[in-house]
């Protein structure tokens, strides 16, 4: 056999083969692969507007949300005269509004509805002085 | 290839990046396919090869500083991608780097996508027997016929040594392929 010369000789090919089409499919992959790729990475500027969007809504909805609710709870505040004047128009009996008292309130009622001796000795003294005892005494 | 810089800012703007991309793979993607073939011997691994190498390549544009050709570079990462693979090989059989490169080419015998005429046979053996960085100047210069200069460039190597790597190697092929 004649001996090789590769520096002079015919050059000899590696030998190796790729299958049909292998390149334009590998291209295609590989592409696909980057357009993934940049899908998970990359938000598009679409996207973004959606997202501005969406919450300049949110914010809107919950500013309109929040007056609404805020101007409802100030008209449903009744002062103390309508409370006054609602429960003078109607019949409820003693009993009724005790129920809705505490031991504490009832001991500051007495307090304030029975005078006090100083003040019931001084009705005395007035009465006795008075012309029309007999008067009074029945209107007690 | 056009103005390279020019070229490479395509490549970084994002409104013209998948463009300049799908071009830099059809004109790279040949070329470094049968680089990294030249050295994993086998389609698939190969395949598996170019496919890591070209996303990283995609995944390390904006860290690309021109400090060499982008052609250098894109050899550079396809070039450590075959070495890692041949070293993982190599470790998932518990075997040297040496004995895995045998296996690899007792398979190409039978394998579809290797011509497998007896010179080719024999000239795979020989090339297999040289030591790895000499495997990968012959393959570069008398397969792919890489300038030396750019060879340079993508191996970190001085011309001269890269030289002399050849020449041993091309001495050690015809030893081999006169006793074989």
């Amino acid at each position: 056999m004649k001996p090789i010369d590769l520096e002079n000789n015919k050059k000899i090919a590696s030998g190796f083969k790729v299958p049909d089409h292998y390149f334009d499919k590998f291209e295609a992959t590989l592409m696909e692969e980057i357009l993934k790729e940049q899908g998970s990475k990359v938000v598009p500027l679409c996207s973004r507007k959606k997202i501005w969007i969406s919450t300049l809504a949110a914010v809107l909805l919950l500013s309109i949300g929040f007056t609404t609710y805020w101007n409802n709870a100030q008209e449903n505040k009744i002062d103390a005269v309508t409370i006054e004047n609602y429960l003078a128009q109607q019949r409820i009996s003693t009993s009724e509004l005790t129920k809705h008292l505490t031991n504490d309130d009832i001991e500051a009622l007495e307090e304030n509805l029975y005078p006090n001796e100083a003040y019931l000795e001084a009705i005395e003294d007035h009465l006795l002085e008075s012309e029309n005892l007999e008067y009074h005494s029945n209107e007690f | 290839m056009q103005d390279e810089k020019a070229f490479i800012l395509e490549l970084l703007n994002p409104k013209t990046q998948n463009v300049a991309f799908q071009k830099l793979l059809q004109l790279y993607q040949k070329p470094l396919y049968y680089h990294i073939r030249n050295m994993v011997l086998n389609h698939e691994d190969a395949d598996d090869v170019l496919q890591n190498t070209m996303l990283k390549v995609f995944r390390n544009l904006k860290n690309f500083k021109g400090e060499s050709k982008l052609y250098s570079w894109m050899y550079r990462i396809a070039t450590n991608e075959a070495l890692t693979l041949l070293q993982q090989r190599a470790k998932k059989q518990g075997i040297s780097n040496v004995e895995a490169q045998q296996k690899a080419i007792e398979k190409l015998e039978s394998d579809v996508y290797f011509e497998g005429t007896e010179l080719q046979l024999q000239l795979q053996k020989a090339i297999a027997t040289l030591p790895q960085k000499q495997q990968i100047v012959f393959t570069m210069r008398y397969f792919e016929e890489i300038k030396y200069e750019e060879m340079s460039d993508i191996l970190n190597t001085s011309v001269g040594a890269l030289k002399a790597s050849y020449h041993i190697a091309v001495k050690k092929i015809e030893d081999f392929l006169k006793t074989n």
